[in-house]
């Protein structure tokens, strides 16, 4: 019988056929080559972010950079352009009555759908750290990294490094990715969803600016997407990255079961 | 044991605030029927259609299909399929893209895909994108897309609107055809000549309640035959009808004269006698049947017709 494992797969395919998803990934592979042709054209260096001063000596700083840029609106549009869409279109198609009759249970439905806006998020954050990491070893070289305690460790285990902070970098991705599939099943309306999922990130953001509210700011989300730089430390610092587990889990555990319990009670009528 | 009918609808309300969209509806289509499901733009018939298929929960009451709950589980679904309002498939992917996705969450191969494609005279358009086909042709696919499942029952929401006549006929010859196959079939429609063709049974539907439910036949034969007569002087020949025993509902219609109902024949027969006792010249004096669409006038518009004989029952007369 089929699953969530065909819907899965059927998302994946309606995602293949739609100009939308190439214009996400394509900025998930073109911002970070502008970035190391400025560099490279231009001769700067982003001093005043951390790893901003060696993108001159390894491209292992090149997509260390890019994620604390990348952070602010970028990924956070990047996922939400999926996220936001992938049940709203449905409304917006009137689809949802035709898939949700044949035969396959709303939770599968619901399960792949999520799947699929969560695959994409992982597929734009690998993207962009995959070329931004083969374009700075270009522009360059693989050359050894500098940690933020000022420890030197050789271009293996910094491309270790950087793999592993990629991965923590997905902790916020991911529940960005929840509250875009919430607010795509409330709103019924993907332009709505998606200014909506980036409003909130661009609104959690503000509020880590905003003085005299410190005290929250590590439990804010973007807080989180700083975490992975506990491991460019020495020893590594795996506090942030526990607490960036957690946090993420609670701002995306709750947006992911509404989304869940709306789509799986609502009224499929008229979009 | 007998199977449970492939559809069997109880007290069937759905309320949107102070809105009664569907109001208590009971309804039983039984193996075999092509059955209408007739009434006016917004008196219910989508949202029942919506609560047939478990796309929209019921306020109260109940739906079976082939006596499993659609609200429960996809899976009371099993040989039913159907769609509501316009079939809807995804513009960016072809019509056998669609299809492959439709059969895929049936769990069925591709291998029928070909077969319906033909049913439905779009093979050859197959491989074009959706977006590119007109409204007829996904009408079609729409019917392409229900009988992939092999559907034993058959829910059709306005399958002919928006088609131009030959498509409208296409889409008839369409259900015909499927209805001689032995499926079920649930047509809802609100045109009276499409479902007059096809149906063998009707339940109209009026502001969300079953106004009448029964054979075709049954219903024509309650209305009754009403006659028009064209005299040389109309307003002495309505006094004449007036006075006539087993004359009734007498009125005066432009161009064609009177028109009345008659108790029986023998009526008829006093009435032609008494107007050549007046010295009024019959010019002509014809029996007129009912068609489904006066009808439906008459029970979603009207007061409804006199009490039934036989199964079929005129719910109620709606204020």
């Amino acid at each position: 019988m089929p699953g969530v494992l065909t819907v899965y797969r059927w998302e994946l395919r309606k995602l293949r056929a739609q100009k939308r998803t190439y214009l996400g990934l394509g900025a998930a592979a073109a911002v970070p080559i502008i970035f190391v042709v400025a560099l490279v054209s231009g001769g700067g260096r982003p001093n005043d972010v951390a790893f901003g001063r060696y993108v001159h000596d390894t491209g292992l700083a090149v997509p260390l950079v890019l994620l604390l840029f990348g952070s602010i609106w970028l990924f956070p549009l990047i996922t939400a352009l999926v996220a936001g869409d992938i049940v709203a279109s449905e409304d917006r198609n009137g689809t949802l009555k035709m898939i949700l009759t044949r035969s396959v249970e709303r939770h599968q439905i619901f399960a792949g759908k999520a799947l699929a806006a969560i695959t994409y998020a992982v597929l734009a954050i690998v993207i962009a750290g995959g070329v931004a990491l083969g374009a700075g070893i270009l522009a360059s070289g693989f050359n050894p990294v500098t940690t933020l305690s000022g420890t030197v460790v050789s271009a293996p285990k910094g491309l270790g490094l950087v793999g592993a902070s990629l991965l923590v970098y997905l902790l916020p991705i991911l529940a960005i990715a929840c509250v875009g599939l919430l607010l795509s099943t409330v709103f019924r309306n993907s332009g709505a969803a998606i200014v909506g999922t980036l409003m909130f990130s661009l609104l959690v953001q503000l509020v880590g600016i905003l003085p005299g509210l410190s005290g929250l700011h590590p439990y804010l989300l973007s807080t989180q997407f700083n975490a992975w730089q506990g491991l460019l430390r020495t020893p590594a610092d795996w506090a942030p990255i526990l607490r960036s587990i957690w946090v993420c889990a609670l701002y995306g555990l709750p947006a992911l079961a509404a989304a869940a319990i709306v789509f799986l009670r609502r009224d499929v009528a008229e979009s | 044991m007998a199977e449970a009918p492939p559809i069997e609808v109880r007290g069937l309300v759905k309320r949107y605030g102070e809105i009664t969209a569907v109001d208590e509806v009971d309804l039983t289509v039984n193996a075999g029927d092509v059955f209408g499901y007739l009434g006016p733009n917004g008196a219910g018939k989508t949202t029942s259609l919506r609560m047939m298929l478990g796309l929209i929960r019921p306020t109260a009451g109940s739906v079976r299909l082939f006596g499993r709950d659609p609200q429960l589980s996809v899976s009371a679904l099993r040989g039913v399929a159907g769609f509501v309002e316009a079939p809807s498939f995804y513009p960016y992917l072809s019509g056998r893209a669609n299809l492959e996705l439709c059969a895929a969450l049936d769990g069925a191969g591709d291998k029928q895909i070909d077969e319906v494609l033909e049913t439905v005279e779009l093979r050859d358009r197959a491989k074009d994108k959706v977006k590119g086909y007109s409204h007829g042709m996904k009408q079609r696919l729409g019917i392409a897309s229900a009988l992939l499942r092999n559907p034993r029952l058959l829910l059709l929401d306005e399958p002919a609107t928006g088609l131009d006549p030959a498509g409208m006929r296409d889409m008839r010859e369409l259900v015909r055809d499927l209805g001689r196959r032995g499926i079920t079939v649930l047509l809802s429609s609100h045109q009276m000549m499409e479902v007059e063709e096809l149906c063998n049974r009707v339940a109209i539907i009026r502001s969300g309640r079953v106004a009448y439910e029964g054979s075709l036949a049954e219903l024509r034969s309650r209305s009754g035959i009403s006659y028009r007569l064209r005299t040389s002087d109309d307003e002495r020949a309505k006094d004449v009808c007036l006075s006539q025993p087993g004359i009734d509902d007498v009125a005066e219609a432009p161009s064609i004269g009177l028109t009345f109902t008659a108790a029986d024949e023998s009526a008829v027969a006093g009435l032609s006698i008494a107007l050549a006792q007046s010295d009024i010249p019959v010019l002509e004096l014809t029996p007129r049947q009912a068609t489904l669409e006066d009808l439906f006038f008459e029970l979603t518009e009207g007061d409804g017709p006199r009490a039934p004989a036989g199964d079929a029952k005129v719910i109620e007369k709606v204020a």
